[in-house]
């Protein structure tokens, strides 16, 4: 029996050969150089507390019981102050690699329902769409209204359904946990099983190739940062997604898609936010590093479904809001800059009398950033990728 | 061919794979889709009284909160609880009916009409009622009449709030004149497009907008649960595909039943819904004489779906190989877990046993049950569901997770008999008699092409 196997594993060994499980996946050339991340926060982050309004006379006397708990902000522009616990970021803020804009949100109002408002973000459409059609994700449209595009130049990445990304333009996707990690000899005999189902044979084909994915220089720092991260699992996930964009954006991907999530801070927001917020800060840095030089051509825009109540709940979190914040990153970014008109935080200022009141659709800021990166025309932008979307002045956010 | 690889196909396509149970002929469909199969009993679901009586205590709880009442308070958050644990009843149902259920063919159908009348959960409060869906408007009617399980559909909540119902108001109504609102299409424009006509039918905008007046003031609540509001409803007559449907004045209920009667008989339907069968349970393209066979059938019961689903299983492309459909995630862990003998109380007795064997390999996969992507439901191509990742995640469950259901995993070579029979090629049997273990053995027939199709 065993020498029967040896000798079917060579022979098997031999027809692997002919067929080998590592093929390299096809890369070919895209449209544009410039890179594009979108990180879709999940949960509705609190723009109150990552960017905190401490020159709004109105700020310290709503937020005073977590800023008593996290500690003072650090520094931005004078106005704002950004949550201590994304310190990791200050370089790059003060290298003008770091942006936000606030006071932005949605569309949607008022019901305040996760998914709803997630969907909505995702399909970047307005509510109520006019006829409810708007199945597809605005990055897939993106992809539908750019010439030249190919199957790897967007990447959804994780185990998310990211509907941002779905529809008619072919996109990747992968998620890096999803590793193959069989025996070799359940490799060889899956060959074998698969040999006559092309469907099969080529896709177990790249998922070997992607799940083998190794940084591409190991005597680079960019390389040895990517292999340093892509094999992170379990709660750390998001780091393992953000070194797995980072290598694919390197090479010829332009646009890459994932979340993080964890937002939703209902009841003590200091604790509930540590871990978050310290893996939102370490996915940017991820990039960053894992980009190397493809760093100072990339812009990275991590949105929410909507913002958080301005008052503290009576269990130092947050409820369900409106207006939120949106961060902005990458070398291509005319960052050290807070964007957007504040409305205030006075109560007859606020939206329903308890949300930060949005004075900017979140949509215009990633449509200039498209416009920016892209060269998209603006007809498209607004008639296609946002539907009905009036994307007003240019923010100037994209160098 | 032989009978027994007809069997083996029928058993694999109509059902969740081979076994004593196996769905393999016309009878068997009056059978399974008719007569009682005691999941009702065995895995009960939530009733929509229930649902809504937690709705009702929780508005009531949420009004008490407001006033600063912190019982109030604490019991609005109790109800929301309630709301949620009905939704998990549900969803934990659905699994272990289509684990346990003695008639797979009719858990098949449910599945089937389901997804063709797709839905989208969210952690909301209608989610409480996603039994009643399952297994109330779709599975009290998969052995009855196409324009009953079309009617209530359009009554229920879960319906009627997925596709923007809720917020569609007849322009020249009562309410559209006083708030200056007016349509949402949404509805209206899918129930043409995709639960009935199909689109390349022949009908406008015009019949889409037409449907739309038609259906405005179709609403729910939690105090009424469905109810049709006359002062939501545009002034008729409409006029849908060249017939009218009421009068001057108000709408009422009973015209949009009219017109979802007709629609549930046009020959367009026919012909959409004989495809789409086709197309699901036997393969694409879809063979054009099995269409045309269904369609008939469809037209002369009046879409009496026994008779369509008999006809299914009556003909001969229905059990004409090659496999070539790939099971959706949903189904391919059911038919392993049958296959390997676990039922429901195998499966309950594993820590999180639902959530780390079923449920997270089912959205590695790609598929997150009754979070439809779209309102068309779930893809039927075999490439969308064959991606690296999803092929890995099955290929990871298919090797790792037997081991974790099962004490004794079979012998890898009885095993491949008795899941696949005739269907198992040479070339798998072949490489499960050279396994090196039992765990890799069965992971081979499991991940298997031979196996994943259908």
């Amino acid at each position: 029996m065993a020498s029967t196997r040896r000798a079917f594993l060579k022979s098997v060994a031999c027809s692997a050969a002919a067929h080998p499980w590592m093929t390299s996946v096809s890369l070919a050339a895209a449209p544009w150089d410039a890179r594009l991340v979108v990180i879709v926060l999940r949960g509705a982050m609190d723009g109150l507390d990552i960017v905190r309004p401490v020159g709004d006379p109105a700020y310290a006397g709503l937020r005073a019981g977590l800023i008593d708990r996290t500690g003072p902000g650090l520094p931005l522009d004078g106005y704002f102050e950004l949550h201590p616990y994304l310190s990791d970021l200050m370089p790059l803020w003060r290298a003008g690699q770091l942006g936000f804009a606030h006071a932005v949100s949605t569309p949607y109002r008022d019901k305040r329902s996760h998914f709803d408002g997630q969907d909505l973000l995702e399909a970047g459409s307005a509510e109520p769409a006019p006829d409810g059609r708007v199945r597809d994700g605005w990055l897939n449209r993106l992809l539908q209204v750019s010439a030249g595009t190919e199957g790897e130049t967007a990447y959804a990445i994780g185990r998310d359904q990211l509907r941002i990304l779905r529809g008619s333009a072919e996109v990747a996707q992968w998620s890096p946990d999803a590793a193959l990690d069989v025996s070799a000899q359940s490799r060889l005999l899956l060959e074998h099983v698969y040999h006559d189902d092309p469907l099969f044979r080529d896709t177990a084909d790249q998922a070997i190739a992607l799940a083998e994915l190794a940084a591409t220089d190991m005597d680079s720092a960019r390389g040895r940062a990517v292999a340093a991260r892509l094999g992170e699992t379990g709660a750390r996930r998001v780091q393992g997604l953000a070194a797995f964009a980072a290598e694919r954006l390197y090479g010829d991907t332009r646009i890459a898609s994932f979340s993080v999530p964890g937002w939703d801070s209902h009841r003590n927001q200091d604790r509930a936010l540590v871990g978050t917020l310290g893996r939102l800060a370490d996915v940017i840095l991820v990039l960053r590093d894992g980009l190397g030089p493809v760093w100072d051509k990339t812009c990275v825009l991590a949105m929410t479904e909507f913002g958080r109540t301005v008052a503290l709940n009576g269990s130092f979190g947050t409820d369900h809001g409106t207006g939120g914040a949106m961060l902005l990153a990458g070398g291509a970014v005319r960052g050290g800059r807070v964007l957007g008109d504040w409305p205030g935080l006075d109560e007859a200022a606020l939206y329903d009398r308890r949300d930060l009141m949005p004075t900017r659709d979140v949509r215009a800021h990633a449509a200039w950033a498209m416009r920016g990166l892209f060269g998209i025309e603006r007809s498209a932008l607004e008639r296609t990728v946002f539907p009905g979307l009036d994307m007003g002045a240019d923010p100037g956010a994209i160098l | 061919m032989t009978p027994e690889l007809k069997t083996s196909i029928a058993a694999i396509r109509f059902g969740y794979g081979l076994g004593p149970d196996a769905p393999s002929a016309p009878e068997i469909a009056l059978a399974q889709l008719t007569a009682p199969d005691g999941m009702d009993d065995a895995h009960p679901v939530p009733r929509m009284d229930l649902a809504l009586d937690q709705m009702n205590a929780l508005i009531r709880a949420r009004k008490g909160a407001k006033k600063g009442d912190a019982a109030a308070e604490e019991s609005a958050k109790e109800h929301e609880r309630a709301l949620k644990r009905l939704g998990r009843q549900a969803r934990t149902a659905i699994i272990l009916r289509a684990l346990d259920t003695p008639h797979p063919l009719r858990e098949r159908m449910i599945h089937f009409w389901a997804d063709h009348f797709a839905i989208r959960i969210g952690n909301g409060n209608l989610t409480s009622t996603l039994g009643d869906y399952v297994y109330g408007a779709i599975g009290r009617n998969v052995g009855g009449r196409f324009a009953d399980m079309l009617k209530v559909v359009a009554r229920h909540p879960l319906m009627l709030s997925y596709l923007d119902q809720v917020s569609s108001v007849g322009p020249n109504s009562p309410v559209g004149q006083k708030r200056g609102v007016g349509l949402n299409e949404n509805y209206a424009r899918e129930l043409l497009e995709l639960h009935t006509l199909g689109v390349d039918a022949a009908y406008t905008q015009r019949d889409v907008r037409q449907m739309a007046e038609l259906l405005a003031g179709m609403r729910f609540s939690p105090a009424k649960g469905f109810f049709y509001d006359p002062r939501l409803s545009e002034p008729g007559p409409e006029t849908v595909l060249g017939r009218s449907y009421g009068a001057a004045g108000p709408g009422k209920l009973a015209e949009v039943d009219a017109a979802l009667e007709d629609l549930a008989i046009a020959p367009d339907t026919a012909r959409h819904m004989a495809r789409k069968l086709a197309v699901h349970f036997v393969g694409a393209p879809a063979d054009p004489d099995l269409v045309a066979h269904l369609a008939g059938i469809w037209m002369r019961s009046g879409g009496d779906l026994l008779a369509v689903t008999a006809g299914l299983l009556d003909h001969p492309a229905a059990v004409a190989p090659p496999v070539g459909k790939v099971k959706p995630p949903f189904d391919y862990i059911i038919s392993a877990l049958r296959g390997l003998g676990v039922g429901s109380d195998r499966l309950l007795a594993i820590k999180n046993g639902l959530s780390r064997v079923v449920e997270r390999p089912m959205s590695g996969m790609g598929q997150v049950p009754f979070r439809a992507v779209s309102p068309a439901g779930l893809p039927e191509d075999p490439a969308a569901w064959i991606t690296p990742q999803g092929l890995a995640t099955r290929i990871r469950w298919a090797m790792a997770q037997p081991g974790q259901v099962l004490d004794a995993l079979p012998d890898p070579r009885d095993f491949v008999g008795r899941v696949l029979g005739p269907i198992a090629d040479d070339r798998l049997v072949w490489a499960v008699s050279a396994a090196e273990t039992r765990a890799q053995g069965v992971g081979l027939v499991l991940a298997s092409p031979a196996f994943i199709r259908r």
